[in-house]
């Protein structure tokens, strides 16, 4: 056997992996004495695939020693985390949790070996990212039916699921499309207004279908992405200026953006209509402490959504702001390794599309978090990776899949334009 | 193309933002937090609290206002009279009054740490016990006094603020909250509103003691003559039997309560300098308390008619005052024009009778100069002394009546005053709703009773 | 299952003392237990993170080490990239887990290792069928490699590129 010196680094990233089955194993243990009164064969299933599903992920993404394997670390233990405290309200959403998440991590390696033999087909479109993304929202608004105050759910064959989650994908092409072609779309008379002019579209759609919690993550990646790419600085100027005159308008015109905001403001003088929601998540977090409560010993079922909207909070309930502040910073670790990512990627297209993923995960958990704590009103959006929902748990997957091919340090740069 | 340095700029951005939500979660958790767990709304509290054996209620001289019942809550010995105060406590219909802005304290809840959780459940938890400043004596009479009627009485310490009764009338019977919601909420006389703090009333000629203080204030000439009419802008004012006075200054105005003379001094000391004084005697202003109060309305506008001012000034118009406010103030007067603020809490005590917390005395607003209020008192207790209807023998009362006209037809009676005039120790404040009496008639023999009953033995 | 039910039931929920069970005790343990896993995590995760944080500040100004291919690509029957960028610990091979693949018949699965130790490159030969060379010198023990030298794998040249000498 050919010598292989192990280096510091691969011990510690076996320790890293243990830690997330050690964390496994010990919440199951406790859960499932929890809800002992689910005690079946499925649940004992339910436990090991979770286990068996994590390690076998984690052991296939170490033989991709050309990318980032961190990543799916990182998100298999926010998964873990918040899988348990579903699995604690409800076995059945737990069970739903899990099944997604196997659909995900298929997923996540499928959208690696597609990009791998297809890398070159993406980087030229980018009209065809545009009307991808509007044609799923489009379809929200002609066969959608409303769920939780926003007309974005859409029902094929029993089951329903989010386009509007599905869209961030297209979106991020999108961007990088752009970017990546930038010197054919300035040739073109206006063209390069068409990102903004694309995206802010794309949000009215939203708008239309009041789903203002992942146009703000729109707008936020797109934001993001000029700063980082947008040479012209007043394209720069002209969408801030835009954005501020949006929202502005947007709350004059939209009376349930203004309650959102009053809500926001005050929830304590409302507290059993409007206000009702996050006075309860306020009181599940306060209840907590800095250790929680303990699993199984809090109320995180008075949390209204505490499986999904307010997962945020009933972990904080149960396992303490110290665990809230740990999925914070597992956050920060997967943002910052997905810019990395874009930083050390040669190849403009996959580097730009790392960048968006990248903000958009950021994007969404600042929103989630900031709202549920009251920083900043409620929007709806879910926090990725941890609260269920099947369309936002698989496309969180996807995201990361792709931005696990951009992690690719072997991707051939294409020659430089003239 | 790529901007490498750009790129670090917006990670280091949201690294600032993340960790900046850290430490929000901390502070939350450290100062936010135990502010709200207390919360009514908190159904966490309700699975404790029938483990814990809730504190009771004592007036100020340690007589018991609440008894335990079972094993883990109490009942008051005087539901009605203490409804408004101390509160319902309803697991399905929630809290009010003191059981709900002291829920925690009640309970004894102690924040998270597993060590007084353990203490707790191995114990029993006990919660601790409030002491009020409340006279139970005193507040068992009021509510006798208010008996027929419908409205408000305050009665509080001007020189500490300490509350010694306020009923508030019609009431119900806090004890059965759960089988009387439903009728309670049905019933049109609202006997769920505390009146004695939120209930807003047309003051009428009482306001007239604080238009005084403005004209004071003022320095305008106080000398008028009076002709039986004023007329401002076209309406013309007349005093009550259409009375005629001649010549009056402002102490002959106050005993007469001479409309005309207000409406022509509000105008001339002016809307800026109305407002100024009714703000200090906290006008538009939320009162810190220990139950919700309403603020009392001194309605300035710039664009306000000379009309809309007189009115202002002899109490009409858009003017609206709480019970608790105008004892509040009358109280201020007699204390040399610093008010008080207002509690109800004295004391809370451990289960094991330590005094944890012990309130003190604190100026809320100082109304006035000291020269001012005592030239005010002298004119207050001749116009008691004139009107007779609330002198106690032996001590000099000072005070004003008022009878509010208001949009039901019928005349809210009031009365504002303090005793002993040169040093109180007792300000009330009594208001009759839609009595249809005038204050002197209805109201100030009520406050005679009071301060018979308490300065005279 | 019922049985394991009841049992379960009797040993976490039976009060020991006052008001406690045992799943109450462990549950209280375990939140502390949760809270210092996850953090070490955390930690473990960013120190490794910490490590690499060199490569992060030299990108643009500094690239990391590479394989740049110098043999032309029509003379090869097998797909050779351009670049191999390079990381602490390489592997040289035709196999799946080799950090540098190449997939040609020529070579062993584990053909050779290129890896960095103590601020210097080293190249040795994993006993692989054909050998490896370095400036055209048969590698046997592990040698340590400077930037421009000559790597041969059998039919494929590459130039060893650190990035202190970059343009």
């Amino acid at each position: 056997m050919d010598r292989l010196i192990p280096s510091p680094m691969k011990r510690r990233m076996v320790s890293a992996r243990w830690m997330t089955l050690l964390f496994q194993i010990l919440s199951l243990s406790l859960v499932l004495v929890h809800q002992r009164e689910t005690l079946t064969p499925r649940s004992l299933g339910f436990s090991a695939l979770l286990i068996v599903l994590t390690l076998m992920s984690q052991f296939l993404v170490n033989l991709f020693h050309q990318a980032d394997s961190y990543l799916l670390m990182i998100t298999n233990m926010l998964f873990s985390i918040g899988v348990i405290l579903i699995y604690r309200l409800s076995s059945f959403y737990g069970y739903r949790q899990l099944i997604f998440y196997s659909l995900g991590i298929a997923l996540f390696f499928a959208a690696y070996f597609i990009l791998e033999k297809t890398a070159d087909f993406w980087v030229q479109k980018i009209y065809f990212y545009f009307l991808a993304a509007a044609g799923l929202l489009v379809l929200t608004l002609l066969f959608g039916f409303v769920s939780g105050g926003a007309k974005n759910w859409i029902e094929i064959g029993g089951f329903s699921f989010q386009p509007s989650e599905l869209a961030k994908v297209p979106f991020c092409f999108l961007i990088a499309g752009f970017y990546a072609n930038r010197d054919r779309m300035r040739s073109l008379k206006g063209g390069k207004y068409f990102l903004m002019a694309a995206t802010y579209v794309l949000i009215a759609l939203f708008f239309l279908q009041r789903e203002l919690g992942t146009a703000m993550v729109f707008m936020g990646v797109l934001f993001s992405a000029q700063i980082a790419f947008e040479e012209d600085k007043k394209v720069i100027l002209l969408n801030v200026g835009l954005a501020i005159i949006g929202m502005v308008l947007a709350y004059f015109l939209f009376g349930h953006i203004r309650t959102r905001v009053d809500i926001w403001i005050d929830p304590w003088v409302d507290m059993d209509g409007r206000g009702y929601q996050i006075t309860q998540s306020l009181f599940g977090i306060a209840a907590g402490g800095f250790f929680g409560t303990g699993i199984g010993l809090g109320h995180p079922q008075y949390i209204p959504l505490a499986y999904s909207d307010f997962i945020f909070s009933a972990i904080a309930e149960e396992m303490g702001t110290f665990m809230g502040i740990a999925v914070i910073l597992l956050f920060l670790l997967l943002v910052y390794r997905g810019i990395k990512v874009s930083l050390a990627q040669p190849h403009p297209f996959y580097s730009v599309l790392a960048l968006c993923i990248s903000i958009s995960f950021a994007a969404q958990a600042l929103i989630m978090i900031g709202g549920v704590l009251k920083l900043i009103p409620l929007t709806g959006i879910t926090l990725p990776f941890m609260a269920h929902g099947g369309s936002s748990l698989v496309t969180s997957f996807v995201l990361l899949g792709i931005l696990f091919y951009c992690s690719n340090a072997a991707l051939e740069v294409p020659d430089e334009e003239a | 193309m790529k901007k490498p340095k750009r790129i670090l700029f917006l990670l280091y951005a949201i690294t600032a933002l993340f960790l900046a939500m850290s430490l929000y979660l901390v502070y939350f958790q450290l100062i936010v937090g135990p502010k709200i767990v207390g919360n009514s709304y908190n159904r966490r509290n309700y699975i404790d609290e029938t483990k814990i054996l809730r504190g009771n209620f004592f007036d100020t001289h340690g007589t018991a206002l609440t008894h335990t019942v079972g094993d883990s809550g109490h009942v008051m010995e005087s539901p009605r009279s203490y409804a408004h105060i101390i509160g319902y406590n309803s697991e399905q219909y929630g809290k009010s009054g003191m059981e709900k802005t002291y829920n925690s304290t009640l309970l004894g809840l102690s924040q998270d740490d597993l060590f007084g959780r353990f203490k707790e459940i191995v114990q029993g938890q006990v919660g601790n016990d409030l002491h009020l400043t409340i006279d139970n004596d005193l507040q068992l009479y009021c509510y006798d006094l208010l008996e027929g009627h419908k409205g408000a009485i305050v009665v509080l310490d001007p020189s500490t603020g300490a509350i010694k009764a306020m009923v508030s009338r019609p009431s119900f019977n806090a004890n059965e909250i759960n089988e009387l919601w439903e009728n309670i909420m049905e019933d049109k006389s609202a006997p769920l509103l505390n009146r004695a703090a939120q209930g807003l009333y047309t003051p009428g000629s009482v306001m007239k003691a604080i238009t005084a203080v403005a004209i004071m204030e003022s320095g305008i000439d106080q000398d008028y003559h009076d002709t039986g009419e004023q007329t401002i802008d076209g309406f013309t004012y007349t005093n009550y039997l259409g009375a005629v006075h001649g010549e009056m200054d402002l102490r002959q105005a106050l005993i007469r309560s001479a409309n005309t003379y207000f409406t022509k001094k509000s105008t001339e000391v002016g809307l800026a300098g109305l407002k100024e004084v009714a703000e200090k005697f906290y006008f538009n202003k939320v009162i810190p308390f220990e139950l919700v109060t309403s603020k009392s309305v001194a309605y300035y506008k710039t664009d306000m008619s000379l009309n809309d001012i007189a009115a202002a000034g002899f109490g009409q118009g858009d003017t609206l005052v709480t019970p608790l406010n105008m004892a509040l103030s009358i109280g201020a007067i007699g204390n040399n024009g610093a008010m008080m603020r207002p509690n109800i809490l004295q004391e809370i005590r451990s289960p094991r009778g330590v005094a944890t917390y012990t309130s003190a005395p604190s100026m809320l607003s100082r109304v006035t100069t000291p020269s001012i209020a005592r030239e005010l008192t002298d004119d207050l207790v001749a116009t008691v002394n004139a009107g007779g209807a609330a002198t106690v023998k032996g001590i000099d009362v000072a005070g004003k009546t008022g009878s509010a006209e208001n949009v039901s037809g019928y005349s809210h009676a009031w009365f504002a005053g303090f005793a002993p005039a040169e040093n109180p120790s007792l300000a009330l404040a009594i208001v009759l709703e839609e009595e249809g009496e005038t204050g002197a008639a209805a109201a100030a023999p009520l406050a005679r009773k009071i301060f018979q009953r308490m300065l005279r033995d | 299952m019922e049985r394991i039910l009841r049992i379960i039931e009797k040993l976490f929920y039976t009060n020991l003392v006052g008001e406690i069970n045992l799943y109450m005790v462990t549950a209280n343990v375990f939140k502390y237990l949760f809270v210092i896993i996850v953090l070490y995590f955390v930690y473990t995760i960013t120190r490794m993170i910490y490590l690499d944080i060199g490569q992060l500040r030299g990108v643009g100004l500094k690239r990391s080490p590479y394989l740049q291919l110098i043999t032309r690509r029509e003379n090869l029957r097998y797909h050779v990239q351009n670049v191999y960028p390079l990381k602490r610990d390489n592997i040289i091979g035709r196999g799946r887990t080799a950090q540098v693949q190449i997939t040609s018949p020529f070579l062993s699965k584990e053909h050779a290792h290129l890896f960095e130790e103590e601020g210097a490159f080293y190249l040795e030969d994993l006993h692989s069928a054909n050998g490896t060379l370095l400036n055209g010198e048969l590698v046997e023990e592990p040698v340590m490699i400077h930037s421009k030298d000559i790597v041969t794998l059998v039919d494929v040249e590459f130039l060893f590129m650190t990035g202190e000498d970059d343009g």
